[in-house]
């Protein structure tokens, strides 16, 4: 069990605000430490709610290769399609709050906390943009 | 929001750490747009923002 007792608890009761059913298709790789952990935690979660649909692939997600999928790769999908959100690793510590957040905001379509000239300037891009955020100290 | 064009990654940097070594992540939060700007810390949106589309330009 990854999550302790309490939390699974509490987590329990969140997830049960979901709605709409949150897709999660977790690439892993066979014996590498984050694949094996999140593979454990995604099904310990996909236990909790029955609107969490855990979908595990042993492939290679979009735009990586098997070089550069150094670990674990988690992608959200909502209303059958891609919602442009992944996790690299592990969301440990601080980033699993986080986390959990966006699987009920995804699930009940709420809209990110951005200024509205943010979401409008988003909305209407036609370059492509690729964000990664370094969450954990190496 | 827009993930036709936005793909939005959340690194664990202790999985991935040859991708964290090519950005030279030394402190975190870092964010990284298109491989080209980088902002330390958890900045205002608007100072991220002007970052982003720095890198669009």
């Amino acid at each position: 069990m990854i999550l302790p007792a309490e939390v699974q608890a509490s987590v329990k009761e969140f997830l049960g605000t979901m709605v709409d059913p949150v897709t999660v298709k977790l690439y892993a790789k066979a014996g590498e430490e984050s694949s094996e952990t999140m593979r454990s935690l995604w099904q310990e979660l996909a236990g909790l709610s029955e609107k969490l649909v855990l979908d595990v692939r042993d492939e290679v997600p979009a735009n990586m290769t098997s070089a550069s999928m150094e670990g674990a790769v988690t992608e959200l999908w909502a209303d059958g399609a891609f919602t442009g959100i992944r996790y690299l690793g592990l969301p440990a510590g601080h980033e699993f709050g986080p986390l959990v957040q966006t699987l009920v905001d995804l699930s009940t379509h709420v809209e990110p906390e951005v200024s509205s000239e943010t979401a409008a300037w988003l909305k209407g891009l036609e370059q492509e943009l690729r964000l990664q955020v370094f969450v954990t100290p190496t | 929001m827009n993930p036709d064009k936005v793909l939005a990654d959340m690194v664990d940097a202790s999985s991935f750490p040859e991708l964290s070594e090519q950005f030279r992540i030394s402190s975190v939060p870092a964010t990284v747009a298109n491989a080209q700007g980088q902002v330390v810390g958890a900045v205002p949106e608007g100072r991220l923002l002007a970052m982003v589309q720095k890198t669009l330009h």
